[in-house]
């Protein structure tokens, strides 16, 4: 019974979700079972904030390398669980919408555009400059079908980068620059997603067929 | 049903025929050669190096969970993490498991938990193995590269959902000098970790780890029912672009 009841749930809830995307009638029962999943997932993010606790309390308790970090990190979490908590009951003592307030109420809000967005923005306007070191190592390190493929990388992006800059009017690189992203790269993208494709219905149907077993016995 | 969807469902149930007849002919023992995939082959005894070297081998499951669109991509890098976790087991020397979702939190440790149950080691379980990074795709790429970075790692293994920000782990790791194996459910990932990988699973490869990982009948099925469908599908990409380019060539309407 432990190993079959997991099994038909998954076998019963998976078929009826597929279903419903081809017979339509039906599709409230999708909608349904999708709410039951944001539910759960809910709960998985309880779990989540305790596992946050548990490495990172360990770390600190065990003076670990960069317990510091894990110090920030845990401070950091419970300053904002405490004003989110607060702007919250505070919105519900003067009847404002509360679920509304806990995550963006006044502090909550500044605290995500003068801190979080600021800090991702730097470390994504790193990623050109670590792309471009990466295909430089490329070039320099990898075997010769390695440095084939890092100097076509490497030229690609050059063209595409500069193809893109308004600086100079270069037509000829702008329209090479569309070719490449319209040709070659919509192609190779084409059949690697085909591929993806392929193997996502393959993995759905053998959880679907009971081959695969995600779930615990 | 309109066309698009009575396609689907037609794609669907020619691929899930085939899985069943060929994972069938695969159990009565016939085991066809399946095509080296060297991403997915380096993984086989990185565990084992890993044990020997003393250091742990790190796993990134991505930024996707279980009941998302990208519920397959996590399960490819549950499966990898099954292969992985029963060699972990016996030897107690867990990997270090990363996501940024809770629910594929949940997963892994079942994962694992399971694994050292197999082993009859369940006092060697350590939920702590696998780590919610993050909840976004900066901040969890910022998190694994410090992990690379202040602990020992003889190697990274990436599958799941990644964007861009890859490349950071990918980075990170190629600066520590690790063993890097990546696959990824999207184009733009595996562009970023294409300069710093050891080797990309391109495609359906991430999704082929359980058939060549662990050899079940339904799994090589599975892979050869995969190869089928794509050559048909290539075959009539390929007939309906000669034909439409024919007919451009003729002057005849275009389609």
């Amino acid at each position: 019974m432990k190993r079959v009841a997991p099994l038909v749930v998954t076998m019963v809830f998976g078929w009826l979700t597929l279903v419903t995307y081809f017979w339509p009638v039906i599709a409230p029962a999708r909608y349904i079972l999708v709410e039951l999943a944001v539910i759960i997932a809910a709960f998985a993010a309880i779990l989540g904030t305790f596992n946050v606790f548990h490495v990172h309390g360990t770390r600190i308790f065990r003076q670990r390398p960069g317990w510091f970090y894990s110090f920030v990190l845990l401070a950091s979490m419970g300053v904002v669980l405490v004003i989110g908590a607060w702007e919250g009951v505070t919105a519900m003592v003067l009847g404002q919408d509360a679920a509304r307030q806990g995550v963006s109420g006044e502090v909550m809000l500044w605290l995500y555009q003068y801190i979080l967005i600021p800090v991702q923005a730097s470390l994504a306007a790193l990623l050109p400059f670590l792309l471009a070191f990466a295909a430089y190592r490329t070039l320099r390190m990898r075997s010769a079908s390695g440095t084939v493929g890092g100097a076509l990388f490497l030229i690609t992006a050059i063209i595409v980068l500069l193809g893109q800059v308004p600086l100079f009017n270069l037509t000829p690189l702008r329209d090479l620059r569309e070719w490449i992203i319209r040709v070659p790269a919509m192609a190779g993208m084409r059949g690697i997603l085909l591929g993806v494709g392929l193997g996502i219905t393959a993995t759905a149907l053998r959880v679907l067929m009971g081959a695969d077993r995600p779930s615990s016995d | 049903m309109d066309s698009s969807q009575i396609a689907g469902a037609l794609l669907v149930v020619a691929l899930g025929a085939l899985i069943a007849v060929l994972g069938g002919i695969a159990w009565t023992g016939r085991r066809p050669t399946l095509r080296p995939l060297p991403g997915l082959e380096i993984l086989r005894g990185q565990q084992d190096r890993a044990i020997e070297s003393g250091q742990s081998l790190h796993l990134s499951l991505g930024t996707s969970g279980i009941g998302g669109g990208n519920t397959a991509a996590t399960l490819a890098g549950l499966a990898i993490l099954e292969s992985l976790a029963d060699e972990a087991a016996a030897t107690d020397t867990p990997p270090t498991v990363t996501v940024a979702d809770p629910t594929a939190l949940v997963m892994a440790q079942d994962v694992l938990r399971r694994a050292y149950a197999r082993q009859g080691n369940m006092a060697g379980y350590d939920p702590r193995a696998v780590r919610y990074v993050a909840a976004s795709p900066l901040p969890y790429a910022a998190g694994v590269s410090d992990i690379l970075s202040s602990e020992e790692t003889s190697a990274n293994v990436m599958a799941g959902v990644f964007g861009p920000e890859a490349a950071f782990i990918t980075e990170e790791g190629s600066k520590q000098a690790v063993l890097q194996a990546a696959g990824a459910a999207d184009v733009a990932p595996l562009a970023v970790m294409y300069p710093s990988v050891n080797h990309l699973m391109i495609g359906e490869e991430m999704f082929a780890a359980s058939g060549y990982m662990d050899n079940l009948p339904v799994h090589t099925g599975s892979l050869l029912a995969q190869d089928i469908i794509r050559w048909l599908l290539a075959a009539l990409l390929f007939v309906a672009s000669a034909g439409a380019l024919l007919q451009r060539l003729w002057g005849g309407p275009t389609l």
